[in-house]
């Protein structure tokens, strides 16, 4: 028990291991998972993490003007796992370190991050097109980037000029 | 060691069941021993039982599966799905324990059965996976000691259909209404903002 | 003259954390003479949702059927599809999955050895040992980036790196929770009230732990040397030494020896990894097939071994998965544990084993 009451004594020498949140801020690591933010420049609409999402928080879908694509993560069925960040190509989702996920009953439909994907038209056909991001073309092309411009064109018009240029000179 | 208690095993199952098992055993990169048996008839599990209770083994789990199982074909095919007449073939896969080795027995029940022998009165180990598989997926046990319901509530009967599963109540993710809402919900907001 | 019998309702809310399980209990006087088990309060139908889920989506999935071993089951169902698909991991994942596991183990036992004093009523010990494990909370925090459900694995590695940096910070909080794990190993040791409460209460002795099949330190505790890092050694442990915990009494106090020394022995686990990891990969850098095709994989969970079975078909959706958790087996084992007891040690000795509720009905 004499023990114990050491213990106790450096305990009460060094005051309260609890903060008084909220009137006094609690600072979160880098690495925390909180609220997703996304990057719609760097975006190419891949769906993959749609597809990853377990709890069904993101949503991707062409726009009503067919202009581009609605991207939408729903933060009240997010489960912070970090999967979509961990799978996305182009890192366009990041999970920021804010944590402050509070809001009133009313608001809880709108509580989300939406972004809009806008559609580019093919440098060839002019067909609206979700564009190749930077970040994607530096991943496919390397430093020097994509001289041909075959990121700005639709698959179709793409697949025409690869298999009029031949493929293996480059 | 390992081989000794694999040959063991094989050799007294062989003398009690003959050749009409089949067994193969994969060591993975780390030396860990499985082995993989499919037995012919599905009381020869009583006779695996008895091996194992004898080479000082338990039951690690129990995992009984429909198949080819309705609740995939569900997954896949959405809304207007009618429920198909494809009778449903039961495997039930024990897997057990014995000298570092893990073995899993499979037996698959004939399409008009869905009963078992218990080997709970061999290996105490069974017990509650047992009643699980009678509860969660409706397969009788015969000469269990304690049939006792584990996770039911003894007034709910198995084909009743008045309840339905949390599981499938809820289905754990955001369904296409409350989509709905949250993308007419953030129109209005958007609209909002504007005015503002 | 005969004493008279009871039967008293133990549960469902409340029993000795905040998850409900009832009990039936059959007392003579004071004494349990038998028990009847109950569960199934809180069964959510988690196996029947990982078969409507792609095999992604279940990685976040099984995470969410515990919170305190929370880590082992995907890292379970990893390596379940691992040995399924013939995939080897990057030896740096090897590393940094244990890495996880141990301190994961470390805050879950830390958690129940100060449930055991919370439970007969020494509570600022129970508080003590809770702010103790709220450093592994802080580095659980700031190295993984969650509190509990720490995110780590995927199909075919990991998805976090240590720096080394993050690194000289783990060794640090490790080295600043030796002296405090240290004082209360020591004050539940020799403090006399926990040892009246705890002493050759709840005994499992080894014969009957064989025949229940009982795992992890409730198996350790009654002389049982089972543990699943030694026996079929998976990730990193077949490179590391690991030496189990081992007491003989099988009783609560036993039980509690044993976390206290396991949570020793995981400090020393990431010390030596720490220092043997080497660099490399930590994942496949693509998004793996997987075949048609059955396989089981096993860890040692903080509560002991956990089992998952995999069947798959071809598709992106699992035909089957079935895991065992730890807690499962150890109920059954209560039947021996409790009668011959009084009332009063009924909450200790159901404390004793860690069970997890959420666990067992999935």
């Amino acid at each position: 028990m004499i023990r114990f009451f050491k213990v106790i004594l450096k305990n009460i020498i060094q005051g309260p291991s609890t903060i008084k949140y909220p009137f006094e801020d609690s600072p979160a690591p880098e690495k925390l998972r909180g609220k997703i933010v996304h990057n719609a420049d760097a975006c190419v609409a891949c769906h993959l993490c749609e597809y990853v999402c377990a709890g069904g928080a993101i949503k991707m879908q062409e726009s009503e003007d067919h202009q581009g694509i609605d991207f939408v993560v729903w933060h009240d069925t997010c489960t912070f796992c970090g999967l979509c960040e961990y799978y996305c190509p182009t890192k366009a989702i990041h999970l920021t370190n804010d944590y402050h996920t509070a809001h009133v009953q009313a608001d809880k439909y709108n509580y989300v991050e939406k972004t809009f994907v806008k559609k580019q038209p093919c440098i060839c056909c002019g067909e609206p097109m979700v564009p190749i991001s930077p970040a994607m073309v530096e991943q496919i092309y390397g430093q020097e980037g994509d001289i041909r411009g075959l990121s700005k064109m639709c698959p179709q018009c793409r697949r025409k000029i690869l298999w009029k240029g031949g493929v293996s000179k480059s | 060691m390992k081989q000794e208690a694999m040959d063991q095993f094989q050799s007294l199952l062989a003398k009690k069941l003959g050749n009409t098992f089949r067994l193969k055993w994969d060591t993975d990169r780390k030396g860990v021993v499985c082995g993989w048996c499919r037995l012919a008839a599905p009381d020869d599990i009583v006779i695996v039982a008895e091996v194992i209770a004898g080479l000082q083994g338990r039951v690690l789990t129990i995992s009984p599966l429909n198949t080819p199982s309705p609740l995939v074909e569900q997954a896949v095919v959405d809304e207007g799905f009618t429920e198909a007449e494809d009778p449903i073939q039961v495997v039930i896969n024990y897997h057990f324990f014995f000298y570092e080795i893990n073995l899993t027995a499979a037996i698959t029940l004939p399409d008009d059965r869905r009963t078992v022998q218990s080997i709970t009165p061999i290996l105490r180990s069974a017990d509650w996976h047992e009643r699980e598989m009678q509860e969660l997926f409706n397969i009788r046990l015969q000469g269990h000691p304690n049939p006792k319901r584990l996770f039911l509530d003894k007034d709910i009967y198995l084909k009743d259909h008045t309840m339905i599963p949390l599981s499938e109540a809820l289905n754990g993710a955001s369904t296409n209404t409350l989509w709905e809402r949250i993308m007419e919900s953030n129109q209005k907001g958007a609209h909002a903002d504007e005015q503002l | 003259m005969p004493m008279s019998s009871y039967n008293i309702p133990i549960g469902p809310v409340h029993v000795v954390l905040e998850e409900p399980i009832y009990f039936k209990l059959q007392v003579e006087g004071e004494t349990v003479v038998g028990l009847d088990i109950n569960a199934g309060h809180v069964h959510r139908g988690i196996e029947f949702l990982t078969m409507q889920r792609n095999f992604y989506q279940n990685l976040t999935l099984t995470e969410r059927v515990c919170s305190l071993c929370s880590n082992n089951h995907p890292f379970t169902y990893c390596m379940a599809l691992e040995k399924l698909a013939g995939i080897e991991i990057p030896v740096r994942a090897e590393y940094l999955r244990t890495i996880a596991d141990e301190i994961k183990r470390i805050a879950s036992h830390l958690f129940n050895i100060g449930i055991i004093p919370h439970i007969i009523g020494f509570d600022s010990l129970f508080m003590h040992a809770m702010e103790v494990r709220e450093s592994m909370q802080d580095l659980k925090e700031s190295v993984f980036g969650n509190r509990m459900n720490l995110s780590v694995n995927t199909i075919g590695g990991v998805r976090y790196n240590i720096t080394d940096e993050q690194s000289k910070y783990i060794v640090k909080t490790l080295e600043n929770l030796k002296k405090p794990l240290a004082e209360i190993t020591k004050i539940c040791r020799t403090d006399a009230s926990i040892r009246r409460r705890t002493e050759g209460i709840g005994v499992l002795p080894k014969d009957k732990a064989i025949a229940y099949g009982v795992v992890g330190p409730v198996a350790r505790a009654s002389g049982l040397p089972y543990d699943v890092r030694v026996v079929n050694p998976y990730a990193a442990y077949d490179k590391l030494t690991v030496y189990p915990a081992v007491e003989q009494n099988g009783d609560v106090f036993s039980r509690l020896l044993v976390r206290l020394q396991e949570a020793a022995e995981s400090i020393r686990i990431i010390e030596q990894c720490l220092h043997d990891m080497p660099e490399g990969p930590t994942d496949l850098g693509y998004m793996p097939d997987i075949p048609a095709g059955e396989a089981i994989a096993k860890s040692e969970a903080p509560r002991g071994e956990l089992i998952y079975y995999a069947r798959t078909n071809g598709t992106p959706i699992p035909e089957r998965i079935k895991w065992r958790v730890p807690t499962y087996p150890n109920w059954a084992a209560l039947n021996v544990m409790m009668p011959g007891y009084k009332i009063a040690d009924i909450s200790v000795i159901i404390g004793s084993i860690d069970p997890c509720i959420s666990c067992t009905e999935r």
